[in-house]
């Protein structure tokens, strides 16, 4: 088993590498479409929607990306590569997903105000939903029924999911559960928070879902 | 804080006492799962391009699952186009925003993300009156309300570095702060980290005040690296 990350020349694209080589999962950085050559592809993401769609589409990642996802192999979207798997984000005046879950990223907010949200919350994930759902689990990487802990945020934009096929975990911040924290839809995984920054918590996770 | 591959505590924004390794003191601070590790170069006017480079260098190579954020000598956009590889969540400038630098601001938005972003401000009292330590001028200057504004506008976060009370324990002046609430338009606390003589009583301080965070120096690897830990050894 190995994993491909997409690398736009911006993100986590090395955290995500630190985190898989504790897991002795052997990953590629990738910085071509005709690279992809794992059934599990993550797509990382930072920084802002507009110039990170806009490197998707000149190197022909978006269409990769998608065909990939639709040909019923992994795929693992991270913080912004989790938001434009869906239909839109408003972030950047309006910018396209790549629709392969109904919903939108929205402005976080607060009662008056806009807001970010940047620090630790806590979260629980069985691995029961990953059955209920038809993702299947290519390694054998832990034997744990659940993991629960806490997990690391730093967005300003959050997921509104309207997908029915889809299994939604919500964020448990103050004023934040009519956003998204984890998706699960038959074979793809979004996760708003940063699994490779979330110590030990982020470790079990993705040990559970690779 | 960290220059030349090594890690520092830093007094008074003046003497730097040695800590050792990065990796080592990261691996630290990882065992205590810290929320949030800072890494800042402490520039003062006389960094060089090599030492930034190497230094960042190092930070490819770091191995952590912990938040990092860093900063210190991103003052340009040659220099921030060398972070490419590092893992990093936060990135950290202060000239930049006491400068407006506005196409590094731009450039660092579309790179992390506003969310990404805090304005480092080092603070102190100059004849009475609250300045700010431009580090790569290596002047201070009175804090203007432009200053301020032009951060709360740009930056998710600020800090408020108290300089002379670097490495004191609760020694932060809290008198800082309300300076700053004063001077410029209405600011979310929320938007506030203190940092520079940090303690348990300004922990509770800036809890209450619901500040963002506080940044505490390297006390944690203080007790690593004491002499009574060889002792009992």
């Amino acid at each position: 088993m190995h994993v491909d990350i997409v690398d736009l020349g911006s993100g986590n694209v090395r955290s995500i590498k630190n985190v898989l080589s504790l897991l002795n999962v052997p990953a590629r950085s990738i910085t071509r479409p005709n690279e992809i050559s794992s059934n599990i592809l993550i797509l990382p993401g930072v920084g802002s929607a507009g110039p990170y769609m806009e490197k998707m589409k000149a190197s022909g990642f978006d269409g990769a990306v998608k065909d990939h996802a639709e040909a019923g192999k992994n795929l693992i979207g991270i913080c912004l590569g989790f938001q434009l798997m869906t239909d839109y984000t408003e972030e950047d005046n309006g910018v396209a997903g790549l629709g392969l879950i109904k919903g939108h990223a929205q402005r976080l907010k607060q009662e008056n105000y806009t807001r970010s949200h940047n620090g630790w919350e806590t979260f629980t994930f069985p691995k029961t939903i990953l059955a209920e759902t038809g993702y299947k689990v290519a390694g054998n990487l832990t034997r744990k029924q659940i993991v629960e802990g806490r997990v690391f945020y730093n967005h300003e934009y959050g997921v509104v999911c309207e997908d029915d096929n889809a299994v939604t975990l919500p964020i448990n911040g103050q004023g934040l559960n009519q956003y998204t924290a984890m998706l699960v839809k038959k074979n793809i995984i979004g996760m708003q928070f940063h699994p490779e920054k979330s110590q030990m918590t982020g470790l079990n996770l993705m040990a559970m879902i690779l | 804080m960290y220059k030349d591959g090594f890690c520092f505590q830093s007094y008074g924004w003046n003497m730097l006492r040695p800590l050792g390794d990065l990796q080592h003191a990261i691996n630290m601070l990882e065992a205590y799962q810290i929320d949030e590790i800072s890494i800042i170069r402490p520039v003062r006017g006389n960094d060089e391009p090599k030492g930034l480079a190497a230094d960042i260098q190092k930070l490819e190579n770091l191995k952590t699952m912990t938040p990092i954020s860093f900063g210190g000598g991103i003052s340009s956009l040659t220099a921030l186009k060398l972070l490419k590889n590092v893992p990093i969540e936060r990135l950290v400038l202060s000239s930049a925003y006491i400068d407006k630098n506005d196409p590094l601001i731009k450039a660092a938005t579309e790179l992390y993300g506003r969310q990404a972003l805090q304005a480092l401000l080092p603070l102190c009292y100059v004849n009475n009156t609250l300045s700010v330590f431009n580090c790569q001028k290596k002047t201070s200057t009175p804090l203007s309300t432009d200053e301020l504004d032009y951060c709360v506008n740009n930056a998710n976060e600020i800090i408020l570095y108290d300089i002379k009370n670097e490495g004191m324990n609760d020694g932060f002046d809290y008198s800082i702060v309300d300076a700053i609430l004063v001077q410029t338009k209405p600011i979310n606390n929320s938007q506030l980290i203190l940092a520079g003589g940090i303690g348990e009583k300004t922990a509770k301080y800036a809890r209450d005040k619901q500040f963002a965070a506080v940044l505490v120096e390297n006390r944690v690897l203080h007790h690593e690296y004491s002499l009574g830990r060889y002792k009992h050894g």
